[in-house]
C-alpha cells in the first residue's frame, strides 16, 4: 500500500504490487502531478524520509531496488512537490516537526532538533552564513549516529538529502537579501 | 559461559568480566572516556551520549556507559564519527545551558576544539530556580 500525497491529481492510498515503478504509480494510476505541472522533488517515507528528484521516477518500488537506488520507504508514503513550491518552506516544516516531537530525553535530539529549527528559521528569512551547511551538517549526522532512539535518528534524514540535491539553498548571502523561491 | 570476554578497545587487547560495560572495561586499560550524565554510584541511563564510542559493525554509535563488553567486539573510542559527535553535543550544550559551573565539561570542550559561537541563533535555556525543599535547590538553567 502506498499513499501518495501531496501536488497530486489523485492523492490517495494505491494498493500496488512491488516493482511497479514510481513513474506508473504517479502518472498511470494517480493522474500525474497537479494541473499538469513538472514534480520537482519527492519525499519517500515521510518526515524520516529523503528528498529525490525527476531523476528516480524509474525507480522500482520495492524494498530492495529503493535502497539499492539509496532512498528510503518507511511505511509506504511518498509525497510530490511541483515546481512552484518553495523547499525552504518544506525543511522550515520538517524541521519545526521534529523540535516538537523530539521526546527530550538525549542530548543530541533535544538540542539538535532545535538547533536545526533555528538555522532553518533564519535561512526562510533569508539570512544565510557560511557556516550554516557545515552546522547542520554536524548536526545531522550527530543526531544520526548517537540519538537514543530512531526519532532522533532519522530526525536529519530529509534535511541531509535535501541538502546534497539542493546545496544553492544553503549558499551564504553578503547580506539579508531575500531569495526568490523561483528555483529550478 | 566463560566468567571472563575478551575484547580489544583502541587496539589494546583486554580481558575483563563479563557483562561489565564498555566505559568499565575502558577504565581498566586506562582509556578515559567523557561522561556527563554518568555517575559511579547511580543507575546510568545513556542520555547526554556524549560516551559515544563506535563499535564495528554497528549501525550507530553505542553509549558505553550502559553497552556491555561482549566476546570479540572491536571498540574504536576516538573516530571521527565519535570526535564530531562529542565536538557537537558539546557546542550544542554550551549554547543551551550556563556552563559557567561545570569545570569537567569546560574542560572537554576545550579537548574537543569545541566552537560553540558557530550556532548564534541558539535559545538559551533558562527556567527559574526551584526552591521548594531545605535539602537542596535546582536551577536548570546550568
Amino acid at each position: 500500500m502506498f499513499c501518495l500525497s501531496g501536488d497530486v491529481t489523485r492523492p490517495g492510498l494505491y494498493e500496488v504490487r512491488f516493482g511497479f515503478t514510481f513513474r506508473h504509480l504517479l502518472y498511470d494510476l494517480a493522474g500525474g502531478v497537479r494541473a499538469g505541472k513538472r514534480m520537482k522533488a519527492a519525499l519517500f517515507g515521510g518526515a524520516a524520509g529523503a528528498f529525490t528528484t525527476e531523476a528516480d521516477l524509474d525507480v522500482r518500488l520495492s524494498f530492495e531496488d529503493l535502497r539499492a537506488a539509496g532512498l528510503p520507504l518507511g511505511s509506504g508514503v511518498i509525497t510530490v512537490f511541483d515546481e512552484n513550491r518553495d523547499m525552504r518552506d518544506v525543511l522550515l516544516r520538517l524541521t519545526r516537526f521534529f523540535n516538537e516531537e523530539s521526546c527530550g530525553k538525549c542530548f543530541p535530539c533535544q538540542m539538535g532538533t532545535r538547533r536545526q529549527y533555528e538555522i532553518m528559521q533564519r535561512v526562510m528569512d533569508g539570512i544565510v552564513y557560511a557556516g550554516d551547511a557545515a552546522s547542520l551538517k554536524d548536526v545531522g549526522w550527530t543526531m544520526t549516529d548517537s540519538s537514543l532512539c530512531g526519532l532522533g535518528q532519522t530526525a536529519a534524514s530529509a534535511l541531509l538529502s535535501a541538502m546534497r540535491l539542493w546545496p544553492e539553498i544553503f549558499e551564504p548571502q553578503a547580506d539579508a537579501i531575500q531569495i526568490s523561491p523561483d528555483r529550478k | 559461559m566463560s566468567q571472563h570476554v575478551t575484547l580489544t578497545i583502541d587496539d589494546q587487547k583486554a580481558t575483563v568480566p563479563a557483562g561489565i560495560t564498555i566505559l568499565k572495561a575502558a577504565q581498566q586499560l586506562g582509556i578515559s572516556i567523557p561522561t556527563i550524565c554518568y555517575h559511579n554510584y547511580c543507575t546510568a541511563n545513556a542520555l547526554c551520549r556524549i560516551c559515544v564510542v563506535e563499535i564495528e559493525g554497528g549501525r550507530v554509535l553505542a553509549a558505553s556507559c550502559i553497552a556491555q563488553v561482549s566476546e570479540g567486539m572491536a571498540v574504536k573510542t576516538r573516530t571521527q564519527r565519535v570526535t564530531t559527535a562529542r565536538r557537537t553535543i558539546l557546542e550544542m550544550l554550551a549554547t543551551t545551558v550556563d556552563l559557567s559551573e561545570s569545570p569537567e565539561i569546560l574542560g572537554y570542550l576545550q579537548d574537543y576544539q569545541a566552537k560553540p559561537s558557530r550556532f548564534c541563533d541558539a535559545e538559551r535555556r533558562e527556567p527559574d530556580v526551584i526552591d521548594d525543599n531545605p535539602m537542596y535547590i535546582r536551577d536548570y538553567s546550568k
